[in-house]
């Protein structure tokens, strides 16, 4: 479970300071699709960064099932983010000079996972997002938009994460693909009860959400969702969004 | 893949690039190249000059150094306390003569009968040398001005063994018959009080092929000869022949790697001293050996305080000193250049490396997001730097086996150094390192491509510090914004 408790995140720029998260408390549940809406600016991003613990935060505390991750050092924070995250990014954000597999097979390299096993485990990853035979040893830039995607989704569950972080996942992508994509990270929370937060402006896949959290001015404007009852809202695959 | 797989395979993400910086970096790490093997190549024959003079120092007569006329010979007595001196741990005096020998020279229908002995007034010898320049040669037997030198001329029983004729006058010939024809052969006799020194007999190696080493304190009538001389004479351990009018026994039978060697009977001093007429034990020269060379300055400075004008002293270690002064010159501009490559190729992969970092900030975002530690990218791009570096270094090797000897000899022929730096009187420089200075073999071996070797790790590491310091402040919430 994910607990965000009276998060608050400050950057100072010169004389003045920009709160980009302002007392933010939210919960995810295991297993839950969340998206969080809002206008550009309104700290989405941010909040996925804290999460993530790509950032740290003014002040608040986030438990990642139970466990503060503000306190930790920096090695437990790579440790963290190595076992307990998956990014997803709207650019997708793979290597560019190392092949689909190549890609997948890096966040397990320091897992102690062998190396034959990280061929393994990558390329049955990649056939489970659908990229198959020769795409799977392309350089990324010879692959489209959507196959970027989907290695990107492979290499983010590849530790099987708790939690994967999605940031505008299907920004990029056409429709028709957005929603594979979308459809992909839905199926996650399904077959490995990974809880999904994606952040989104993409109205289609807020509508496929369990939960939804709205933002404006790093404020949490209105919440949609069942609560805390994952299994039930995952069982029929759509959030309860009014 | 690994970190280090992935560091060679990221060094060649741009080919235009990696070819660019390798060439530069062959450029620098050529230079360093050569300045190494120039730098070792110099040193070793500027040492190799010092440490085969060794730790000794001269006593000759006066004129002895400044190759003028000779004056009076020293004494035995007179030397007596020159043992006694603090740092001295040994002395080899030791007297010269020559004796006609028995067999004539082709072209000669008389026996001419003359006789070689040092300091024989009115002998007639220039004072360079022509041929050897060997204080044994015959250039150094005559001493003009020697008012009581010890006179006595001699013959021998013994047949010249050597294709080598000296003439009177102490010139050469060779091949024979000389033109104008030579009275006769002559051979040498050396006496020392360490007549198994290689040294007495102008040779770099002498060993006792049969008998046993004669004693060079002793008087007894017990001589080496040469094994050469032995076949040429029917001689062996026992045989006696006769020479200045006394009858000489072969206690020794030896072996020396100069012909001049061979063409040489040793006898002790005392012996030398009473063939010669014995006339005050007199020591045409000695070689006095210091305990280190650190004493030699100070062991040379008491000699000439306690033998004053009476000798002439002569420390070979100045004479080397001087002679590789400009080697060493050639030696400093070579590690400076050295240095300055090294340097240069630090500077060059560094900022390379600088820029690689930044072109490659938001990768590094994305690995630091997916829970890769610092440690392993920074060895990635570390092992990326090692790999221009070696590949550098690959071309540097290239040029610097082409071009080390030219460089080094240009460098040496540029310096001043000379060709036949270290003659010296008219006995010479006395140590055959002093001379070809200039003749220095430049080779590129295993201790210089090791060198390179791990001078190519330091250069990589050193030049990795700033892209390891730019990694550790990457950011990934930051880079990955700035989409």
């Amino acid at each position: 479970m994910l607990e965000v408790r009276g998060v608050t995140k400050s950057f100072g720029t010169g004389d003045t300071t920009v709160t980009a998260v302002d007392n933010l408390s939210m919960t995810v549940y295991d297993g839950e699709f969340a998206a969080i809406v809002g206008r550009s600016g309104s700290g989405k991003s941010t909040l996925m960064n804290l999460v993530g613990a790509l950032e740290q935060p003014t002040s608040g505390m986030i438990f990642v099932d139970g466990r503060d991750i503000t306190v930790l050092d920096q090695g437990e924070l790579v440790q963290y983010r190595r076992r307990s995250i998956g990014f997803v990014f709207q650019s997708y954000n793979l290597i560019p000079n190392l092949s689909p597999i190549e890609n997948v097979m890096l966040p397990m390299e320091f897992m102690g996972v062998a190396k034959d096993e990280r061929r393994e485990r990558a390329r049955a990853l990649l056939d489970q997002v659908e990229l198959t035979g020769d795409k799977q040893h392309r350089k990324p830039g010879k692959l489209s938009g959507g196959e970027q995607q989907r290695v990107a989704i492979a290499r983010a569950i590849a530790n099987k994460p708790k939690l994967i972080l999605a940031d505008e996942p299907a920004g990029n992508l056409d429709t028709q693909t957005s929603a594979t994509i979308i459809e992909l990270l839905r199926s996650l929370t399904h077959s490995a009860g990974t809880t999904v937060i994606a952040v989104t402006h993409d109205l289609s896949l807020a509508d496929q959400a369990d939960r939804v959290f709205r933002l404006q001015d790093g404020r949490l404007t209105d919440t949609n969702g069942p609560g805390p009852a994952p299994s039930a809202a995952s069982a029929d695959g759509r959030g309860s969004r009014s | 893949m690994s970190v280090l797989d992935r560091g060679i395979r990221n060094a060649f993400r741009n080919v235009t690039r990696t070819i660019s910086i390798v060439l530069i970096l062959g450029l620098v790490t050529g230079l360093a190249f050569v300045m190494l093997v120039a730098h070792r190549a110099v040193g070793e024959k500027a040492s190799t000059a010092l440490s085969s003079v060794g730790n000794t120092v001269t006593i000759g007569p006066p004129g002895f150094s400044a190759g003028e006329g000779l004056g009076k010979f020293l004494t035995s007595a007179e030397l007596a306390p020159i043992a006694q001196l603090p740092g001295v741990t040994g002395i080899n005096e030791s007297l010269n003569g020559a004796a006609s020998a028995s067999n004539l020279p082709p072209g000669n229908s008389k026996f001419g009968g003359t006789t070689q002995i040092a300091g024989t007034p009115g002998s007639e010898v220039k004072g360079k040398k022509t041929v050897n320049s060997s204080p044994r040669s015959p250039s150094s037997v005559g001493a003009p001005g020697s008012s009581d030198s010890p006179v006595k001329q001699g013959t021998t029983s013994l047949k010249y063994p050597g294709t080598m004729a000296f003439a009177t006058q102490g010139l050469a010939c060779e091949p024979q018959p000389c033109t104008p024809p030579i009275s006769s052969y002559t051979i040498y006799f050396s006496g020392s009080t360490e007549p198994t020194a290689a040294v007495n007999v102008s040779a770099s190696t002498l060993s006792i092929v049969s008998g046993h080493a004669i004693s060079g304190t002793s008087s007894a009538d017990d001589v080496m000869i040469s094994q050469e001389m032995a076949q040429k004479n029917g001689l062996k351990v026992g045989s006696t022949f006769t020479a200045y009018g006394a009858t000489l026994t072969v206690a020794a039978i030896f072996t020396s790697d100069t012909q001049q060697g061979n063409d040489t009977v040793i006898t002790s001093l005392p012996l030398l001293q009473h063939l010669m007429g014995d006339t005050g034990s007199p020591v045409f020269n000695a070689v006095v050996t210091a305990s280190s060379l650190t004493y030699l300055a100070k062991v040379t400075s008491e000699i000439e305080q306690a033998l004053g004008a009476k000798a002439s002293v002569v420390s070979y270690v100045s004479d080397a000193e001087q002679a590789v002064s400009d080697l060493n010159g050639v030696q400093s501009i070579a590690l400076d250049s050295l240095v300055g490559a090294v340097v240069a190729a630090v500077v060059i992969l560094f900022l390379v490396m600088v820029m690689i970092v930044r072109e490659r900030k938001r990768e590094i975002g994305i690995q630091k997001a997916i829970g890769t530690p610092n440690g392993p990218i920074m060895a990635q791009f570390t092992a990326e730097a090692l790999t221009f570096t070696l590949l550098g270094l690959v071309v540097g090797a290239v040029i610097g086996v082409i071009a080390a000897s030219p460089v080094t000899s240009s460098l040496v022929s540029h310096s001043g150094a000379s060709s036949s730096t270290g003659a010296r009187g008219m006995f010479g420089a006395g140590s055959p390192a002093l001379t070809n200075l200039t003749h220095i073999s430049a080779q590129v071996g295993w201790p210089v491509i090791i060198e390179c070797l791990a001078g190519a790790v330091i250069i990589a590491v050193a030049a990795s510090a700033a892209s390891a310091w730019l990694i550790s402040r990457v950011r990934p919430a930051e880079v990955l914004r700035s989409v």
